[in-house]
């Protein structure tokens, strides 16, 4: 009988075999880089309807966070600022500005701006601002040095196993409630010895517990 | 008890070496003549009236699933007390119809019990549809399917693992090395009879995809030797899985702490319950595929009584079980336990019991008769009745659910269309995979059938003949 | 009938249009935008349930494929912010809401301008911090979208100045003629506010006629008061005073008025904290099963009619025993026997001044005033109750009603006002009111749905619920509160007061105007404003409840009026008797249009979305019934069918039946839900009537019951014993169960630090009246998912109120145990769950992740108490852009295919921790309370901190009545019992 299958194929099994296993490693690699948040979320910078440039507000007139982002002290949320907050100096300061036209706008008809969000947590994880600040964790371990952003993006993951590196090991992480918001202040030398302290005196025990954040 | 485990013991035993496995002494070319000719005839009417109700039951079971998942497990009839339901019992009961297949293949061969290879490759293929179709079940019942793979073990962003500690967890372990271990112990089991068929075929599209499939076998002598040491491996590889994956499945129910459920018997009590309706879910495919393929004296009557003796074993067992649980519920002096089982017995849901106590303990008591054993027509309608009996053995227990701790909780289940649709669809499943089967695989282990011959005994007289006949 | 289904359905389609023209408004709209930037597509409303969530499937499949970026989410901050409102952070203010001719005094938890919770006004006395489940349930109708929206001439639509330009035309002239030819028929209302309107209103048509009617009210109870004391009197009762109680059909801990503060005090005198201390006693005579009658330590079930001759035997018997009962001499005595009137006559004899007789709002005048005149010789007047006259309310007046709608049919009566009432449906239906309506030439319906009424009437005006108003209350003692809105009126609707100012002035007020107007009346001098934001402030004035009185009986007037009322006519009618009692989640059918209260199970009976006729055991057996078979109720001519509910311990010869159902204009929540028995009573009838023909039909109504199994099967679940045997053995409930210490193989996980949250449930307090269910549901978003799903054993509340009976089946004993999440240390959930998404945290909390959740179900099937709810379907997800706002924002929604259970409002947790933290302390005692836990009226349910020794959960898991449920399982549950206690008289012998 005539033979139907070539010699080659003697090499299908093998091949086949090796193309499997490539296949796999591969794909799953793939879904770890490209579904991972370090990908998706991670330099997330929508154009904002005004543009509203945090390096200048907070990093060249040194305005403080906790100007606008009033709550973020005893409130769950950050909140972003009514219009309200922006005409407090822009009644005065660049009134004609074209680039504050949609601010004007918004104030004289009392229709809020519409910002997108950039740091965006699931409805289902329960995160509070508070107390983070008041346990002494600065602005910038989430929010990346936003002092120097023009445009606000996302820099960190900002994913579960994210949050928990840090809930289980604070220390590094911790520096005094007065610096919080300062974005130039560099972790000294023996950050170790101060986290250490600084976690011991606030009795600060932050919760790996799934109810720490889900409810 | 002693007598019981002695007839059996006998009955089990080696046949002698003059002992005809296959009657009607055919030659190797008649066995592989009978076996092929089932595959490459004109596919008959019967097949096709078969193959359209067993599909349209598929169909129904994929409209089933498709509703499911488009509406939610409410539109079966679970609530709490009782949130398992049909889905699992159906996942059991598959699961222990395929342990026949992998205790005929795997531990029989290592116990060489010779007489197994007529029936071998078809209880294998039965193994694998019957876990096809079980492994349908913990999928689709999850409320939210569209995350079922939190349940694998795959590194996440979450930095969370699955519960080692649940038997859920277990079975997917279970389940999955089981299913794999029977699909190669089953494929590596065909080689060399699709390679036959390869060589048989006709056409040009049949004889490439036997000659795929037959992953280049030509029946040399080290090809043989590689052959069979892999089959060794994969039997004995096969044989723990035989005890594990239904002690695993058992441990859904006995590592909870539900009356009636909480019970160290459960896992060879299980085990013994799925050979049993297993071997009965063989006997009724093969005498069926007896009487439509003509391979009587393939399937012939000393096999089929032995799957008799072994039915009556394994039934007994059940029934021992079945009395054991009564008397440690009464035993334990615990008042749940109690309750459970007279709750079992004589609550809302004696019905069930009792077919499954009539259908499970006393049909197979019948096999002690020489001549029921051997009747072909008892013998069927037994095997149906103990699988029947064996489904609602897992009723039964799922059931149990309806009525633990506190009255206040205590509910009633009632399944609904959906739940029967499934049902019947995975029968439709079942019969849809083993009806291809039959058209497209040989259902007969012709290599091995050939093996037990008497022509392969080298001291046999026409061994020229046959030697010449085993490579055609 | 079949001609207004028609209408109201085309209405229902109507409405969805309405609304989205309302959400055109530039208020609506940007309400919306506030709360819910993402926006989500209104639906038709006559689409079902099911293709809805075919939809909902179909979208939730979208955005899977669309999600491999995550959507874009709009941050809306305020142009201006409020000054207190700091988004996230719940506000809380005070109001009162008003309810039959009385008040209960709130607190509401408000999110950024969204009421969500309701609590009880600790500082109000009407609810000392607690509250009921009609409270709790304020909310949802709040946010009702089928609350009425529009005004409405015929069926068409106007606008509210129509309306007021019609008015004001008509008020001109019915100045004229001094008001002849118009009247008014009220809803009840005690309203400083709205009684100084209703008093000008009177001043500017002297000839107008104002009637206030409403189907379940206390007439009886001030026609007794006034036949026994001379004045029409409220009666207020002191129960922590009393040591023994006799009810009169009373079920003065649930359904009768001021229910809230009678159980606060029942509970404290019955309250038992070592075995030496002393409790109250309670009988009472009943025809029904109540939620008191539950709770009594003898109960005598017979029919209504022989209540009154009960107490005239009583009162006989305390004569003979030296208590002289005033004015019963020489009244007629009921030869029938009652089991253990002698032994209760001595028992109040010997407890003269801290003995009280309560008679149920049933019962006619005689019996109330039989009850007084037996209260006042033992001394119990001015200690354990106290009377008082009310001012600044309007009652109910059944008579009046009678000679109204006579008035109606005679053509005297041109314009009709019916304010905040539906008397289409609840008035008696032999007074033929729609009929008679139908010749009044405009009738005015002034109401919070276009009910029954409003969809006959030439006008209909929207009220706004009490949440969106401004107004003024006065509570059962008289206590006076302001009601404020916590929002603005949602479907632009006018509140009681304005509509009233309306009516009265002929010009439209602002609600807030006219408040402060009357108030500014009453405070004349001082400083008003300051004295005025206190008010708004606490929520109540201070020291303004009625003034107390201590009247004699007046021996000469009594026993006239009982001559006159013979109390012993029941013997000799025909027929069976039929008792009208007030459902404990509907009321009188206003609140039929509220899914929680209609899926809320009945206290007793557990049944929920029907009501039944309640049979005994006896007549069920003599008419060869059985549950859900339907009968036929004859009375006087006319008919009713009902299911069967076979009630263990109801009267002999008497069916008892609910008001407040069979409704046709409450809309998709209570139309077509049970049988609208106003339709047999009579308008003669106000509790209770004989002559009832029943007869079994041929057809079954299938009814939804959340507990179908009444026994405890000897199981030691709930552990009681009387006083006695619990002084004898005062660990009894820790030994009901015997079995070997229980020790792990394994080291158990230390719970010694930090804060370690438990519960103590004491069901000696726990009267059963379901506050801490709807609690739950309205602090944790449960949603609600109908009679099939309740049917079929799919209820989701996460605290259930298990009832069981024991002893015989005509007169058995019944316990109430509320079950919730144990949090057992060793939880048999959380080792079986395949993806860790229910897990212990440190604090000793069995948390539930719903995200992690994949819905096994295999937890809930480990749970021993079965406490865990599953959403089998997408309940939540076709939840309208309004009703939603009901939600706590705190606490997830959940999806379909997820398993949910009591956290112990870990939401609430988390806030005090977080509160603590920030404010560098630690959680004390008292820092949280759970929803249940607040809302309790007899504080029953105590949380806290184990590890704290001094906590109250901590005293009080350390009495010896403590018990863990289902000990032996060792699963060791955070949540424990304490025993329930009866005091039964020893001198009686149980059957």
């Amino acid at each position: 009988m005539a033979q139907i299958f070539p010699k080659w194929t003697n090499y299908l099994g093998p091949g086949t075999a090796l193309a499997a296993v490539l296949l796999i490693s591969g794909g799953t690699w793939f879904f770890w880089f490209y579904a991972s948040p370090s990908f998706t979320d991670v330099g997330y910078r929508p154009v904002q309807p005004v543009a509203y440039s945090h390096k200048l507000h907070a990093g060249d007139l040194g305005i403080d966070c906790r100007y606008c982002h009033t709550t973020v002290e005893f409130a769950a949320a950050a909140n972003v600022p009514p219009t309200r907050t922006c005409m407090n100096c822009h009644t005065l300061v660049k009134q004609d500005s074209k680039k504050l036209q949609l601010v004007r706008d918004s104030w004289k008809d009392k229709k809020s701006l519409q910002w997108t969000r950039v740091h965006d947590l699931p409805d289902f994880a329960y995160f509070n601002h508070s107390v983070h600040i008041n346990a002494g964790v600065g602005c910038i371990s989430c929010h990346g040095n936003v002092a120097q952003m023009e445009v606000v993006e996302q820099k960190k993951m900002l994913s579960m196993g994210w949050c928990l590196e840090c809930h289980r090991n604070p220390e590094p992480n911790l520096r005094p409630v007065s610096e919080v918001t300062n974005m130039d202040w560099v972790a000294p030398a023996n950050q170790a010895e101060i986290g250490k302290l600084l976690r011991a005196t606030k009795n600060i025990n932050p919760p790996e517990d799934c109810s720490g954040c889900h409810r | 008890m002693a007598d019981l485990a002695q007839t059996a013991t006998k009955a089990l035993k080696e046949p002698a070496h003059h002992e005809r496995l296959i009657t009607g002494e055919p030659s190797f070319e008649q066995v592989t003549n009978a076996v092929s000719r089932v595959v490459e005839s004109k596919t008959p009417k019967a097949w096709w009236v078969l193959f359209g109700i067993s599909s349209s039951a598929t169909l129904l079971l994929l409209v089933a699933i498709a509703y499911l998942f488009w509406e939610g497990i409410g539109i079966w009839g679970l609530n709490v007390p009782v949130a398992w339901g049909l889905a699992i019992v159906n996942l059991v009961f598959w699961i222990g119809i395929g342990h026949a297949g992998t205790l005929i293949s795997a531990v029989l061969f290592l116990l060489r019990q010779r007489w197994r290879t007529s029936i071998n490759r078809f209880a294998e293929a039965m193994t694998i549809f019957a876990v096809i179709c079980a492994l349908i079940f913990p999928a689709i019942h999850v409320g939210r399917i569209w995350v079922v793979y939190y349940i694998f073990p795959i590194p996440n962003q979450m930095g969370v693992w699955p519960n080692f500690r649940s038997p859920l967890l277990w079975d997917v372990f279970a389940f999955g090395t089981y299913f794999t271990v029977s699909l190669l112990f089953w494929y590596v089991g065909l080689i060399p009879d699709l390679a036959t068929l390869r060589e048989r075929a006709t056409n040009r599209i049949k004889k490439i995809v036997y000659g795929v499939l037959s992953l280049g076998w030509y029946g040399g002598n080290k090809q043989w030797k590689h052959y069979e040491m892999a089959y060794l491996i994969l039997a004995a590889i096969a044989t723990p899985l035989v005890l594990s994956v239904h002690s695993i499945v058992s441990m859904d129910f006995a590592v909870s702490l539900l009356p009636g459920w909480h019970t160290t018997i459960f896992p060879p009590y299980f085990v013994a319950g799925a050979i049993f309706s297993g071997f009965a879910m063989v006997m009724t495919l093969a005498i069926l595929a007896r009487a439509a393929f003509g391979l009587k004296d393939i399937f012939n009557m000393r096999v089929l009584e032995r799957m008799n003796l072994i039915m009556l074993v394994t039934g007994s067992m059940v029934g021992y079980a079945y009395a054991m649980e009564f008397f440690i519920a009464w035993y334990s002096g615990n008042e749940y336990e109690m309750f459970a089982f007279v709750n079992r017995a004589f609550g809302p849901y004696a019905w069930a019991y009792w077919i499954m106590i009539s259908c499970n303990v006393i049909v197979p008591q019948f096999f002690w008769s020489k001549k029921l054993r051997t009747n072909i027509a008892f013998m069927f309608i037994a095997s149906i009745l103990i699988n029947v009996g064996m489904w609602f053995e897992r009723f039964v227990i799922v059931v149990t659910l309806s009525r633990d701790y506190l009255p206040s909780a205590w509910g009633y289940y009632t399944p609904t269309f959906w739940d029967i649709a499934i049902l019947i669809g995975s029968f439709g499943l079942f019969f849809s995979l083993f009806l291809l089967f039959l058209r497209f695989l040989p259902m007969v282990a012709m290599s091995e059938v050939k093996g037990v011959l008497p022509q392969a005994d080298p001291h046999f007289a026409g061994n020229k003949q046959a030697h010449s006949q085993a490579v055609s | 009938m079949s001609k207004k289904n028609g209408d109201m359905k085309i209405k229902g389609k109507d409405y969805w249009r309405s609304l989205d023209q309302l959400a055109d408004t530039p208020e609506f709209n940007n309400f919306l935008k506030r709360e819910f930037p993402l926006g989500a597509a209104q639906f038709d409303n006559s689409w079902s349930r099911r293709k809805f969530l075919t939809l909902m499937g179909a979208s939730l499949a979208m955005a899977g494929l669309a999600s491999c970026r995550r959507p874009e989410e709009k941050i809306v901050p305020y142009v201006e912010r409020p000054e207190e409102v700091i988004p996230g952070v719940p506000l809380y203010y005070a109001t009162s809401m008003p309810f039959s001719d009385h008040a209960f005094g709130l607190v509401v938890e408000s999110h950024e301008g969204r009421p969500t919770k309701i609590e009880g006004n600790k500082l109000h006395p009407s609810t000392l911090g607690a509250s009921s489940a009609i409270i709790q349930a304020q909310t949802l109708s709040l946010f009702d979208p089928d609350r009425s929206k529009k005004v409405l001439k015929g069926q068409q639509e106007k606008s509210w100045n129509d309306f007021v330009l019609n008015w004001i035309t008509a008020f001109e002239k019915f100045k004229e003629n001094k008001g002849a030819g118009l009247s008014v028929l009220s809803g009840m209302f005690s309203s400083p506010t709205l009684s100084r309107l209703k008093k000008l209103f009177d001043k500017n048509f002297p000839k107008a006629r104002w009637l206030t009617y409403e189907a379940v009210s206390d007439e009886n109870i001030y026609s007794g008061t006034k036949a026994a004391f001379g004045k029409r009197y409220r009666p207020i009762y002191l129960f922590d005073k009393a040591r023994v109680v006799l009810s009169l059909e009373s079920d003065f801990l649930l359904t009768e008025s001021d229910s809230i503060k009678n159980a606060r005090g029942f509970a404290e005198a019955r309250n038992v904290e070592t075995e030496k201390d002393e409790m109250n006693r309670l009988y009472i005579v009943e025809s029904g099963y109540s939620t008191t009658g539950a709770n009594a330590d003898h109960r005598q079930a017979f029919s209504s009619g022989d209540i009154g001759a009960f107490a005239l035997n009583l009162a006989n018997a305390l004569n003979n025993l030296g208590v002289n009962v005033a004015g019963t001499s020489g009244q007629l005595v009921s030869d029938k026997k009652f089991k253990w009137l002698n032994e209760l006559a001595r028992d109040l004899a010997g407890a003269k001044g801290a003995s009280l007789i309560v008679a149920g709002r049933r019962q006619p005048a005689a019996v109330h005033a039989l009850a007084a005149a037996i209260n006042d010789a033992l001394g119990n007047i001015g200690k354990t109750v106290e009377y008082s006259e009310v001012s600044d309310t309007s009652s109910s007046d059944s008579a009046g009603l009678q000679s109204l709608v006579a008035d109606m049919n005679s053509g005297s009566v041109s314009t009709l006002i019916m304010f905040g009432s539906n008397p289409v449906y609840d008035a008696s239906s032999e007074l033929g009111f729609a009929a008679a309506m139908a010749k009044v030439k405009t009738t005015i319906h002034f109401n919070d749905y276009t009910d029954e009424t409003g969809q006959l009437t030439t006008w209909h005006v929207p009220k706004s619920h009490f949440l969106e108003s401004w107004g003024d209350t006065r509570s059962y003692d008289g206590t006076t509160g302001l009601t404020q809105p916590l929002i603005r009126p949602l479907f632009g609707s006018v509140s009681e007061s304005e509509m009233m100012g309306l009516l009265a002035e002929g010009k439209f007020t602002k609600g807030y105007d006219l408040v402060r107007q009357t108030w500014k009346n009453k405070n004349k001098g001082g400083n008003f404003e300051s004295r005025w934001r206190k008010i708004l402030h606490d929520g109540l004035e201070q020291k303004s409840a009625y003034k107390l009185q201590s009247p004699a009986v007046r021996n000469s007037v009594i026993s006239k009026f009982l001559r006159d009322n013979p109390l012993t006519n029941s013997s000799g009618t025909s027929g069976m008797e039929i008792i009208f009692q007030s459902s404990p989640s509907l009321y009188d059918g206003r609140y039929a249009t509220n899914g929680w209260l209609q899926e809320l199970a009945h206290p007793i009976s557990k049944l929920t979305w029907d009501n039944v006729a309640y049979l005994s055991n006896a007549d069920a057996k003599s008419l060869g019934v059985k549950n859900s078979d339907v009968v036929k109720l004859e009375l006087n001519g006319r008919s009713l069918e009902l299911p069967v509910w076979i009630q263990p311990g109801q009267a002999k010869n008497s069916v008892v039946v609910e008001l407040g159902y069979g409704r046709k204009g409450a809309f998709k929540v209570g139309d077509g839900v049970g049988g609208n028995v106003n339709l047999l009573k009579s308008s003669s009838t106000v509790g209770f009537a004989t002559g009832l023909k029943v007869t079994k039909m041929n057809r079954t109504h299938a009814l939804a019951c959340t507990q179908d199994h009444w026994s405890m099967e000897g199981r030691a679940i709930v552990r009681e014993a009387t006083l006695k045997e619990y002084r004898q053995h005062p660990k009894f409930a820790e030994e009901a169960v015997k079995h070997k210490p229980l020790e792990s193989i394994f080291d158990e996980h230390s719970y010694a630090e930090g804060y370690q949250w438990g519960m103590t449930v004491d069901l000696n307090s726990c009267v059963g009246c379901n506050a801490c269910m709807i609690a739950c549901q309205s602090e944790n978003n449960i949603p609600i998912v109908g009679k099939e799903q309740v049917a079929n054993g799919r209820e989701m509340n996460w605290i259930r109120l298990d009832r069981y009976y024991s002893g015989d089946v005509e007169d058995p004993e019944t316990v109430h145990q509320i079950i919730l999440c144990q949090h057992c240390e060793n939880a048999p959930c959380e080792t079986v769950c395949p993806v860790n998404a229910t897990m212990h945290d440190a604090e000793g909390l069995n948390v539930m992740v719903y995200n992690r959740c994949i819905g096994t179900r295999y937890c809930s099937n480990n749970c021993p108490y079965k406490v865990r709810r599953f959403n089998f379907f997408n309940y939540t997800k076709d939840y309208s852009e309004v009703e939603k706002m009901t939600q706590n924002p705190d606490v997830t929604v959940r999806f379909r295919g997820v398993m949910e259970k009591c956290t112990y409002c870990i939401q609430r947790i988390s806030a005090a921790k977080i509160e603590a933290k920030n404010n560098g302390r630690k959680v004390v005692d008292g820092d949280i309370t759970t929803a249940c836990q607040q809302a309790c009226p007899v504080d029953a349910l105590t949380f806290g901190n184990i590890n704290d020794a001094e906590s109250r959960v901590s005293k009080k898991k350390k009495f010896n009545r403590d018990y863990a449920l289902l000990s032996e399982l060792n699963v060791k549950p955070r949540t424990t019992y304490l025993a329930k206690i009866r005091n039964p008289n020893s001198n009686i012998k149980k059957a």
